[in-house]
């Protein structure tokens, strides 16, 4: 990152203590989890590899949500809308046309943007529990309306069938290892523009807006379109995400989309830590791996689940991994 | 006005030059009105450029919410202002930021937990272009905008003697630092008027007297100044013109000794031995910020 004249200097005040960690530790850190992900699926079986797979399209999701929520402090509680559009697109597409997956993704990822600045559009200016109400609104609407079958083109409650899958070479993304790199792959790439979003001056704008809208709006950031800008954005990211949903899990029904659903994905980003990044890859796990390891204990593993999920808002109301500000004494050491 | 036609003249010049000492800031026959209150009636105001303006008056006079219509936070149910020759009715407050008034507020708004690195940004948000795409991939051009807009951030922040915690969360700062934060972040938006809402409230004589030199200093930059104060050594010490609010109306207007003479001013204002003690008071009346203003006073007026 290259800075301003003068901003290299290190901070007076936190010079003196003795930094807990060489400077190169997070792009060790980085490396090493890169490394374990790539190795993970050689040695774990098919089930958890399945289990990776599904935690990486929530990260898609959360990630997704926290430009909304985290980001912008905007409480949409109706995400899977954009989900379930993406997801739809892309079934439909490709079982009319014969789209190519590689093209549906970034397509059905537009088609779910405009619909969401076109739904965001008359209740982006409510605040905070108002538009909670009207996202829940959104989901359900749309939900409801692939229920109906419109036109013949949804299937109703049975859903459609997707026949075509993600192609390389001839190559079907079929096993659970294929998806896996497919999605993680994904991840680090909205990972990467994301991060860069949030440290220019789009990213910081939501943050202000966060803070303080009159403060922010005064500032000269035009608020209306900032909100709108990341509801497009976090709708379009979750549109793409469902065309990955998609190809793996063959069928898709409106059953996949419900409100419940949206609320996990809200908690994802509470619990991570509004605004953080790896936030949302440790909100995921604890939402969907966690369950996971409980299966042994049956009937209790959702009162386990609950009973944490209360002491952590308890205890840690930041967040898992709270997101932590830019400063300028740390650019030395920044990289990605 | 006393030089009215004078004004009109000037303030043509000024359009076309962008400097010189014409009306920067005009208000004419702007009002008001909050259901039955009438917040700010059929009111008049030039602001000469680069002059230190003040707008003082009791609690409730309407002193708020004519800055809140200058900044486009509220509409004018009548009467117009022009900021250097262009309409400013109609236009939302970022557009009005944009058009180069930057704002403190009388409550602090700041971004609480933002570092004062990232507050002082927010100013220089409206002089950057960059979008997403650009963002996403630091093209060449966005790298430069972001190293420009951080240099300039930094200037503000060493103007206002902040650089030394421009890390740490705003939060954080003492209430002194608070106030000069605020003001780093307004004049970051690059100002040809700044507008400063009682930002002596809260300050100690110290530090009052810094913000004194401070104003002075902005004003030496060549930023034109306009302020709402309760603080009569900083009002009488620096303004050029004091303008007196009672009721929406404006009751005087002149140099800080006309003004001071003014039996209006003096049965309205200076009269009860009170209100002078108002900065310590006003701090809790006013915690509605932006929007508490129009109440109190001017409800007792009503019929």
């Amino acid at each position: 990152m290259r800075l301003g004249p003068g901003l290299s200097i290190r901070h007076r005040r936190t010079a003196p203590k003795a930094p807990a960690f060489p400077r190169r530790t997070p792009a060790l850190v980085t490396a090493a989890i890169a490394a374990a992900a790539v190795l993970f699926p050689m040695v774990a079986s098919d089930y958890w590899i399945d289990v990776a797979v599904f935690w990486g399209i929530y990260v898609l999701l959360g990630l997704s949500l926290n430009i909304i929520v985290g980001e912008v402090g905007l409480f949409d509680m109706g995400h899977m809308a954009f989900f379930a559009i993406g997801a739809y697109t892309t079934a439909i597409l490709s079982a009319r046309f014969g789209i190519s997956l590689w093209l549906l993704l970034p397509l059905s990822g537009i088609v779910a943007g405009l619909a969401g600045h076109v739904l965001a559009r008359p209740i982006i200016h409510l605040r905070g529990d108002y538009l909670l109400i009207a996202t829940i609104g959104l989901n359900e609407m749309v939900r409801i309306s692939l229920l109906n079958n419109p036109w013949g083109l949804t299937g109703g409650p049975n859903g459609i069938i997707m026949l075509d899958q993600f192609r390389i070479f001839g190559l079907a993304v079929q096993r659970p290892t294929h998806f896996y790199y497919l999605v993680w792959t994904c991840v680090a790439a909205s990972m990467l523009a994301l991060v860069r979003l949030q440290r220019s001056r789009i990213g910081r704008a939501w943050n202000f807006i966060r803070e303080d809208e009159v403060a922010a709006e005064a500032m000269g950031v035009d608020v209306r379109r900032a909100k709108l800008l990341a509801f497009t954005l976090g709708a379009g990211l979750a549109g793409a995400a469902g065309t990955i949903f998609a190809a793996k899990l063959v069928v898709i029904s409106p059953e996949s989309f419900t409100f419940m659903e949206s609320v996990i994905l809200f908690c994802i980003v509470i619990l991570g830590g509004m605004g953080s990044i790896p936030g949302v890859v440790l909100g995921s796990a604890a939402m969907l791996v966690l369950p996971e390891i409980l299966r042994n204990f049956a009937q209790y593993r959702m009162l386990f689940f609950g009973a944490a999920m209360a002491l952590m808002m308890i205890f840690r109301p930041q967040g898992l991994w709270p997101s932590k500000r830019w400063s300028t004494k740390l650019q030395e050491g920044e990289g990605e | 006005m006393m030089d009215g036609a004078r004004g009109e003249n000037r303030e043509r010049g000024a359009a076309n030059q962008g400097t010189g000492n014409g009306i920067i800031l005009k208000l004419k026959g702007v009002s008001k009105r909050f259901g039955g209150l009438r917040a700010v009636d059929g009111f008049d105001l030039d602001v000469r450029e680069g002059s230190i303006t003040s707008l003082i008056g009791p609690n409730g006079a309407g002193k708020t919410t004519v800055f809140n219509l200058v900044t486009g936070i509220y509409r004018p149910d009548e009467g117009s202002i022009s900021f250097a020759g262009r309409e400013l009715v109609g236009k939302l407050p970022h557009e009005v930021a944009e058009a180069g008034i930057a704002r403190t507020f009388q409550t602090l708004r700041l971004f609480e937990n933002l570092t004062c690195f990232e507050n002082v940004l927010a100013g220089q948000h409206c002089r950057g272009r960059a979008g997403v795409i650009a963002s996403i991939l630091r093209t060449p051009a966005q790298r430069k905008e972001e190293d420009r807009m951080r240099g300039e951030a930094e200037r503000c922040l060493r103007q206002m003697g902040l650089w030394g915690c421009r890390d740490e969360l705003a939060r954080n700062l003492p209430y002194g630092n608070r106030r000069r934060l605020e003001i780093a972040r307004a004049l970051a938006t690059r100002p040809r008027l700044l507008i400063l809402d009682e930002p002596a409230g809260g300050l100690n004589e110290e530090e009052t007297a810094g913000l004194m030199d401070l104003i002075e200093e902005i004003r030496a930059s060549g930023i034109t100044v306009f302020l709402i104060e309760h603080d009569m050594q900083v009002v009488m010490g620096v303004s050029d013109l004091v303008a007196v609010m009672d009721n929406g109306q404006k009751i005087s207007e002149g140099t800080p000794e006309e003004v001071q003479h003014d039996p209006r001013v003096i049965e309205a204002y200076l009269g009860t031995g009170d209100d002078l003690e108002e900065p310590d008071t006003s701090e809790g009346d006013n915690d509605a910020g932006a929007t508490g203003e129009g109440t109190g006073r001017v409800s007792v007026k009503v019929d």
